[in-house]
């Protein structure tokens, strides 16, 4: 049996990872950061180096966007891995689906960032005042999108809170976790040829 | 001329309370006229609002606050006919998101600011291939391209547009401004993506276009 490969994974991707196949989990130990890590870049790299100094030379993969400054020089040394996506909804949704709906001027909600919505926007960004919020939002995006991992009911009331909070339209988008599954078995042949 | 309540305007701006800060300057405007009123109390106030915003201190939506403020006032000075008076004209700035880059926040800003500056902006979009830059820069006899990326790996495609100026001939002529969160957290950057300079906020944009359009080649 193969060792495990240690995984650091955004914990935007906790339930998804628990729900792919048993040969591709079963692969990996995973330790999970926090989302919200996102937001203070210089803190989410200090916390992967922290997490990854606990493997040592061991082989890792990183479960990530290109979500803080020193990314690549984090996942492209000792054997460590990323997975291939700019952000976890491209990593979610492929490259063509995240480039097209870009495109049209969507931003996204992954299930994790819809439940928190409210701490992201109005305490993490600054966009308490919802006429601010929504001229922000208005200026920049043209639609709103949920990626459906198809593991949570879609959460249509908090759905419809976003959409009265932004006044912007908001659709469903039926990602499932094929193309999570591809980014993390690419990432596992790179790490362990 | 009564001196410029800075103090005030910036409290305004970070408490988000954007009515209060455009009556503030309106007044300002009234009693002095908009070029005094930008040059003594705005300018002045956006630029200790961009070094906040450099080191981090300020949150998203206090710099979109900001941003809003120097387009409104822009749009109320063509209004009222002052805006030939505003500043002197730079000529043409080319601005876009790089290829693949959909982050518009930051770039709008920069386009805001710059107008504000006496620059008439090219705003090209987001996801802009190099080629587009290029052709628009030649076509307006623009000096200077600003081309915006939030994240390392979007960053790096500004390499195809040094190239797209080197294969032309362009480099030195048409100066590459680039800029974005990830410049200012990795100053390395500039060099290895082939920018000709970098300003830390979306404020201090005019004063690095400014720079660049001197150091240009007739």
């Amino acid at each position: 049996m193969k060792a495990k490969i240690p995984l650091i994974a955004c914990g935007i991707f906790r339930q998804e990872f628990e729900a792919l196949p048993p040969d591709l989990k079963e692969a990996f130990s995973p330790e999970y950061l926090d989302s919200m890590l996102h937001m203070r870049p210089l803190e989410l790299d200090a916390a992967l180096h922290a997490a990854l100094e606990k493997q040592g030379d061991a082989a890792s993969v990183l479960l990530f966007g290109d979500c803080c400054p020193f990314m690549r020089e984090i996942s492209e040394t000792m054997g460590r891995k990323r997975s291939e996506g700019i952000n976890c909804c491209e990593i979610m949704l492929g490259h063509e689906r995240y480039k097209a709906l870009r495109r049209e001027g969507a931003f996204f909600f992954m299930p994790e960032w819809t439940e928190r919505w409210e701490e992201v926007f109005k305490f993490e960004l600054g966009f308490s005042d919802e006429a601010l919020a929504r001229a922000f939002m208005q200026d920049t995006m043209k639609k709103l999108v949920y990626i459906d991992t198809g593991l949570h009911p879609v959460p249509y009331a908090t759905l419809a809170a976003i959409e009265r909070y932004f006044e912007l339209p908001v659709s469903v988008e039926r990602a499932g976790l094929s193309q999570l599954e591809k980014a993390l078995r690419e990432a596992l042949a790179k790490a362990r040829p | 001329m009564e001196g410029y309540d800075i103090e005030s305007l910036i409290k305004d701006i970070l408490d988000a309370r954007m009515d209060d800060a455009l009556e503030r300057l309106n007044q300002a405007s009234f009693r002095d006229g908009y070029a005094a009123m930008i040059h003594d109390f705005l300018d002045p106030t956006l630029q200790r609002i961009g070094s906040m915003w450099s080191i981090g201190t300020i949150s998203l939506a206090q710099g979109y606050v900001a941003g809003k403020i120097a387009e409104l006032v822009l749009n109320k000075a063509i209004e009222s006919g002052e805006a030939s008076a505003l500043a002197e004209e730079q000529g043409v700035a080319v601005l876009g998101n790089i290829e693949d880059d959909f982050h518009a926040l930051g770039r709008k800003m920069v386009a805001s600011f710059l107008r504000l500056d006496g620059w008439k902006v090219e705003d090209l979009g987001n996801d802009v291939l190099p080629r587009a830059f290029v052709d628009a820069a030649l076509r307006l006899n623009a000096r200077v391209i600003g081309a915006s990326a939030m994240m390392l790996s979007t960053a790096l495609n500004v390499r195809a547009l040094r190239a797209e100026l080197d294969s032309r001939g362009l480099s030195g002529s048409i100066q590459l401004a680039v800029g974005g969160a990830v410049f200012r957290m990795r100053p390395g950057l500039v060099d290895e993506v082939g920018g000709d300079g970098s300003a830390p906020s979306a404020m201090e944009a005019p004063a690095l276009f400014r720079a660049l359009k001197e150091r240009a080649k007739p």
